[in-house]
């Protein structure tokens, strides 16, 4: 199932909706742009998606040299913060940047959410 | 003496059967005791504390500690089916830490203290012991990625323990 663009607002509502997540982002995993966007003021979404990109390529490069395999999903954890992201089975990224206290486990399963119907 | 011992060899070389053997051995009994062999200069530290992980569980086969260029300082990594994978993996990380801290600091997160990915077969744990240092932690799936964060942190104090020895 993939997603009609006008519908990424729904799914990026279902990470956003989480407790201490401060925005949410669809991003493309080959390029780095911003597909879609919920984010909080003052957050730079395009250079954000860049970054998350770049280091969703090269983490996925390192995992599949380690045997663990494609990364389904990685969390950077940070003093003040997180962010984390989900890649869906088309190759974008569902990323959620959060708090450092939020619920990491129920981040993940909409992201995983997410993702899945973004397809 | 010294000639006189060279000479003596010398001749019991030619001739096994001289009775020069007898002279030798006096001649070898003035000179005094063979000076002992020269020790090995001990090393710095016991081969197992050289190592960086020494005592830590997968020390060998799933942790690996780099330099921020992707040089392995120390641990190995084996994939699933054992084989070495320890430089590849090294190479593919090189940058990340640098990365790691760009992002979270593009989003106003101070420090970034650790990088949790679940993968199809495993799980990774990254951390950065030092400031540019690079630390990895890989397990199967079966170990939670929570009690990956505890051996990361255990295996990160060991890290910093032993870069400090270094110097």
């Amino acid at each position: 199932m993939t997603t009609a663009p006008a519908e990424y607002g729904r799914v990026l509502d279902l990470v956003t909706r989480v407790h201490g997540v401060r925005g949410a982002m669809l991003v493309a995993g080959d390029d780095g742009l911003v597909v879609a966007e919920q984010l909080m003021e003052g957050i730079k979404g395009p250079a954000v998606a860049a970054l998350a990109a770049s280091l969703a390529t090269r983490l996925r490069r390192a995992l599949e040299a380690a045997g663990v395999g494609a990364g389904q999903f990685w969390h950077l954890q940070a003093e003040q913060g997180a962010l984390l992201v989900v890649t869906a089975a088309s190759g974008v990224l569902v990323v959620a940047v959060a708090e450092p206290d939020v619920n990491v486990g129920l981040v993940r399963l909409e992201l995983l959410r997410a993702a899945e119907a973004v397809g | 003496m010294a000639d006189d011992v060279k000479a003596l060899s010398a001749e019991l070389a030619r001739d096994p059967d001289s009775l020069v053997f007898l002279q030798l051995g006096e001649l070898l009994r003035h000179k005094g005791p063979a000076p002992e062999p020269m020790a090995p200069a001990p090393a710095a530290q016991p081969l197992e504390e050289a190592r960086v992980f020494a005592g830590l569980e997968g020390a060998e086969e799933g942790l690996l500690l780099l330099d921020p260029s992707g040089q392995v300082l120390g641990g190995a990594l084996k994939d699933p089916a054992g084989r070495d994978v320890t430089d590849a993996v090294a190479a593919y990380l090189a940058g990340v830490s640098q990365e790691a801290g760009r992002t979270a600091k593009l989003l106003g997160l101070g420090r970034w203290t650790g990088l949790a990915a679940e993968g199809r077969h495993g799980h990774a744990h990254l951390t950065p012991p030092t400031g540019s240092a690079l630390l990895l932690v890989v397990r199967e799936r079966a170990v939670p990625m929570g009690r990956l964060a505890i051996i990361a942190q255990r295996a990160a104090l060991a890290a910093r323990r032993w870069l400090e020895a270094q110097g």
